[in-house]
């Protein structure tokens, strides 16, 4: 076969094909690679959306459960949270809110800063009033309960556990609540009916619910300070940003980033921690990637020695060794975005990692409010992430083998003893 | 013992492309991994960075101070001789401590017609705590520089409907100082967080002092901006009992101390460590057995003969097996010694070129300050040697259970 | 999360601060401090007995100058107040001493509430959020009395009766605006003057008295406790002593005793 070759194996095309029946040839190191790279790839995948997620989902829970999933107020309100700047108006927004695909219910309250009176003690505290069934439909609050049960009716309050003990107050007893509402001084008897323990401390410590007509009492509003709104996690962004198109100017809709007001350096700064340890895992891919193809070649040296007495020349003998690795990776890296991004967008659409980790950290995933709901992040991107790794190592690849390939000397070769 | 050794050696130095492959396949393994575990530490450090840096490493406070019902009970009073004790002590220990001075005076503050009730924050942050605390957000104006002066947030601002150089007047009657003042306002600052903002009012310690209280102050904050890692705080709880020695009648606390819900934030992202972790090592695993995978297949080959030529199983296995060892071991010294370097050279900090304006816009610290510790490092070594290990006996195993002319005759 | 220790290390409940206290306790018995008329004859009934005494507690227009002492632990502070109400809505208070308090004044004209402080150099109105914050305590006096409320909120019953006092047990309904568990209301007979009220919270125990004594009779024949005595009874309580020292009752204070320019300068009258 010396000097003369297939026509139909010359040329570019001609070598991919003469690589990719080389790759057929070895079926078992062929897999390797592909598998190699294939996990390499869905590793890298699954390390972001699950940074990205847990991150996030660990900021966004805390603002989900002091905030709302969705809060819509006055723009006034959000800068300063006064009852003097409630919500004009409730049915109009409400309808809004409810137009958007998303939006699961609707629950009105009304905030407003009180002082607590026990006969022992005295607070002053941010109370909050609520309608119990949809709040409950809102919000994981009401579902806390320790002691006792849930506010329903007027006369009567809700207390966090820790704010119960500061003032010494029993389920059971009456306290007095004061307020300064729009229309001048206002005050209510309520009834403890029960005690919040979340295991959460700044929930314990602040939380007062009432019923929504005893906190416009005290208040001195007929409407609400806010609309909280249900929306499935991973959502909220786009339905605040869909209702706030709908709202009039005088309320807007806020999301969970835009409630978490200072929150957002910490998932910041850890975005960034976790991006550098990306990177130590792409390189470690990489160099996984490499080595593997580095053996895969090494492997075949008696083989090539056999091609190169044959009379195949060392130039074409390199190309076709750097096809086949380019062409294993291209396979693997393909492979490993199907499975990688499939994993990924089942672990985001399904709530798998919740279970699991809440066997093992249970404790403090209630701690940090994060409950058994954590999703993984899916976004685009991911696939520029993995492919630099896979180019980073196809090229480590191909300048170690080819290049030893290049240096092979056929009668040492084919008597390689390895 | 020493013979079988050298033979080893001899061994491995005859297969030297072999050895080298695999000892390399472990030495980066440990390497990364070290690396690796580094980096988690760098994460878990800029928590505890962050966590530390409002109300600093320790707190000197008077006892009861939870439970205290009036400004009077929470007030150290010789705060003067107290402040010399707490700095002496933080010198001893730490370097370039701040020591701060908080005296917080629950006010009516009033614009020309709209009043809030605020805590008014008297303090004297010196220069690089105060940058700390600016940097989060953008501040308007400038910052307190005379008596007489005060910085709100800009929600607070906007509540009372003052804008910078108005007078911002202040009520806080009941305590043992003037009860009353008027300041100018010099400076808004924009913190992002309107809940936050709207109880954001900042004056200088003295001003707070001639308001409410006299030469008091309610807390000291010792801040370290030296203690940069977790298993650096050690050195907070000594300051913290030696203060407590010196100083009797007042109550010297750690942060963690302060706030102890505050350690879960440190254990937050471990649920996701873990996870990642395994994957990493999975990855690792791969990289070891392909590597090895070579060897496994001449392997059995040479097995073949050497059974046929009458060699025993144990004597061939014992070769294996030293061998082996041998390699693991060189190739984990060698990536043991690699992190390490790594690590040790960014001890001091890792700056990832092009984040610093990142991260400043945050106001956050752009140093990563690695750490790890043994058992990672124990955890990284013994994996890795565990691994090659395994893949390399392996072979050996399989080659006894084949009759030694079908192992030569062995094809992958 | 915002574990920032500042945010959640707890700032005092209720941010009292005990002159503004003192001052709003001041108004306050003002306003009930009342006359004891007559000897008319003591009714049986509960509810007639209270309305009897609420009415006492009601006076007129009147000018006071008011010692007050206020004891906690092992701190006491006095302060010398004059006070001029129109006897239902409106009250001024100054403070006379000690000098370094001297100056400060506080208006109350209905639901509003103004305070003065000769260093702000102006008067400020406390805001609705900065009243329910806690800005003002109000567990010193009448002020679950004072009003009609008292006949809505409570049940009446006469718990004790000899032949120079009753006493009155007086229960809240239970939605009364108040944290106590039973009021007991003691008055002389025959003129159902005000002698003692016991506050219990809701698991039987007292935690406050209030003391009314040294009555004087003024020219007219009617009496006037002129020393209050407010105990709290809890674990780390303390004690408010007031005594009235110079009283002028049923008198007209002129409507500029009510401005701002009172509150800053003082009313000549």
């Amino acid at each position: 076969m010396s000097g003369r070759t297939r026509r139909v194996d010359r040329g570019l095309p001609g070598m991919i094909r003469l690589a990719w029946r080389s790759l057929g040839r070895q079926r078992r190191r062929t897999a390797l690679l592909v598998v190699v790279v294939a996990y390499a790839t869905i590793s890298l995948l699954f390390f972001w959306g699950l940074t990205d997620g847990f991150l996030t989902s660990i900021y966004q829970s805390q603002a989900r459960l002091l905030g709302a999933p969705v809060l819509v107020t006055t723009p006034e309100y959000h800068a300063d949270p006064d009852p003097v700047h409630a919500l004009p108006e409730l049915d109009p927004l409400a309808a809004a809110a409810r137009s958007i695909e998303t939006v699961q219910a609707v629950a009105p309250r009304v905030d407003v800063p009180v002082l607590l009176r026990s006969p022992y003690a005295s607070t002053g505290v941010q109370l909050r009033g609520i309608e119990p069934t949809a709040e409950s439909r809102v919000s994981e609050l009401p579902g806390a309960i320790g002691e006792g049960r849930m506010v329903a009716s007027s006369g009567e309050i809700v207390l966090g556990d820790a704010l119960a003990e500061r003032i010494d107050v029993r389920v059971g007893e009456r306290i007095a609540v004061d307020a300064a509402s729009v229309a001048g001084p206002s005050a209510l008897g309520l009834r403890l009916v029960g005690r919040i323990d979340s295991g959460i401390s700044v929930v314990d410590e602040t939380t007062a619910l009432v019923h929504i007509d005893d906190a416009r009492t005290l208040a001195g509003i007929e409407t609400a300070t806010s609309l909280a709104l249900a929306v499935p996690i991973g959502r909220e962004a786009a339905a605040a940003r869909a209702l706030d198109q709908r709202l009039p100017d005088t309320a807007r809709a806020y999301g969970v980033e835009e409630q978490m007001g200072e929150l957002a350096r910490g998932l910041a700064a850890e975005r960034v921690g976790a991006g550098v340890m990306g990177l130590v895992f792409a390189l470690f891919a990489a160099v996984a990637v490499t080595s593997s193809v580095v053996v895969s070649v090494m492997e075949r040296t008696r083989e090539f020695g056999v091609m190169l007495a044959l009379g195949m020349s060392h130039r074409r003998l390199g190309a076709m060794v750097t096809l086949e690795a380019i062409l294993a990776a291209l396979v693997g890296y393909a492979v490993g975005l199907v499975v990688g991004y499939a994993l990924l967008i089942w672990m985001a659409e399904v709530n798998v990692l919740g279970p699991l980790f809440a066997g093992i950290w249970g404790d403090l995933l209630s701690g940090l409010a994060l409950g058994t709901d954590i999703r993984t992040d899916v976004r685009f991107v991911y696939v520029a992430y993995a492919g630099a790794t896979v180019v980073l190592a196809a090229l480590g690849a191909i300048l170690t083998p080819a290049r030893r390939v290049m240096g092979l000397v056929p009668a040492e070769a084919m008597r390689a003893a390895d | 013992m020493r013979l079988v050794i050298s033979l080893a050696w001899r061994n491995l130095w005859r297969q030297r492309r072999r050895s080298l492959v695999t000892a390399g396949a472990v030495a980066l393994v440990v390497l990364f991994s070290v690396a690796y575990f580094g980096m988690g530490g760098a994460m878990e450090n800029s928590i505890y960075q962050r966590l530390t840096e409002s109300g600093g490493h320790v707190q000197v406070r008077t006892p009861g101070w939870r439970d205290a019902s009036s400004l009077e009970d929470t007030l150290i009073e010789d705060a003067a001789e107290v402040r010399a004790t707490v700095e002496r002590l933080a010198s001893d220990r730490l370097t370039a401590p701040e020591v701060v001075g908080v005296l917080d005076v629950p006010a009516l503050l009033s614009g020309d017609v709209r009043s809030r009730a605020v805590p008014v924050h008297g303090q004297d942050w010196p220069a690089a705590v105060r940058e700390r605390r600016l940097g989060g957000g953008d501040l308007e104006g400038r910052f307190l520089e005379n008596p007489g002066q005060i910085v709100l947030g800009a929600s607070l601002a906007s509540a009372l409907d003052v804008g910078l150089g108005d007078d911002v007047y202040v009520y806080a009657p009941g305590g043992r100082g003037f009860g009353a003042a008027a300041y100018e306002l010099v400076g808004i600052v924009d913190l992002f967080d309107p809940s936050v903002e709207i109880a954001t009012a900042w004056t200088s310690l003295e001003d707070a002092q001639a308001l409410a209280a006299p030469d008091a102050v309610q807390r000291f904050e010792v801040h370290a901006t030296t203690l940069v890692r977790i298993e650096d705080d050690t050195v907070a709880d000594e300051l913290a009992g030696a203060l407590d020695d010196s100083l009797p009648e007042l109550e010297a606390m750690t942060w963690l101390e302060v706030e102890p819900s505050m350690s879960i934030l440190l254990d937050s992202l471990d649920p996701m460590m873990y996870v990642v972790s395994v994957m990493f090592f999975v990855l690792a695993g791969l990289l070891v057995l392909n590597t090895v995978y070579l060897s496994v297949m001449e392997r059995i080959r040479e097995f073949g003969v050497i059974h046929s030529l009458g060699a025993g199983d144990r004597r061939v296995l014992g070769m294996i097996a030293t061998e082996s060892v041998l390699l693991c071991l060189t190739g984990a010294v060698v990536g043991t010694a690699g992190g390490l370097g790594f690590v040790a050279a960014y001890r001091d900090g890792l700056v990832i070129p092009g984040m610093e304006a990142y991260y400043a816009s945050f106001g956050l610290d752009p140093v990563l300050y690695l750490s790890i510790e043994p058992v990672q490092v124990a955890f990284a070594i013994l994996f890795a040697v565990f691994t090659a290990l395994a893949a390399a006996l392996w072979p050996a195993w399989l080659a006894s259970r084949l009759e030694p002319v079908e192992a030569m005759r062995f094809q992958a | 999360m915002t574990f920032d220790s500042d945010r959640l290390a707890p700032v005092f409940p209720a941010r009292r601060l005990p002159l503004v206290r003192v001052l709003v306790a001041a108004t306050l018995l003002v306003f009930s401090a009342g006359l004891a008329q007559g000897a008319a004859e003591v009714p049986d009934d509960a509810d007639a007995i209270l309305d009897r005494m609420v009415e006492n507690l009601r006076g007129g227009g009147q000018r006071a100058t008011l010692v007050m002492r206020v004891e906690r632990d092992d701190d006491v502070r006095e302060y010398r107040l004059e006070v001029i109400s129109d006897g239902t809505e409106r009250s001024l208070t100054r403070v006379a001493g000690p000098p370094r308090d001297a100056g400060q004044a506080f208006l109350v004209d209905g639901d509003e509430l103004f305070v003065y402080s000769p260093r702000l150099g102006r008067a400020l109105r406390l805001p609705p959020s900065g009243r329910s914050d806690g800005f003002l305590g109000s567990d010193l006096s009448y002020d679950d009395m004072a009003g009609d409320e008292v006949r809505d909120d409570y049940d009446a019953e006469v718990a004790e009766r000899d032949d120079t006092t009753v006493t009155l047990s007086l229960i809240p309904r239970p939605t009364a605006p108040t944290p106590y568990g039973e009021l007991r209301f003691t008055a002389s007979i025959p003129d159902l003057a005000p002698l003692e009220l016991e506050y219990y919270d809701q698991r039987g125990e007292a935690v406050k008295r209030l003391t009314l004594s040294e009555f004087r009779e003024l020219d007219d024949g009617t009496r006037v406790p002129t020393h209050f005595e407010v105990v709290d009874l809890t674990a780390d309580g303390g004690r408010t002593v007031a005594d009235w020292t110079d009283v002028a009752f049923g008198v007209e204070p002129p409507d500029r005793c009510f401005t701002q320019q009172a509150l800053e300068r003082g009313c000549d009258w």
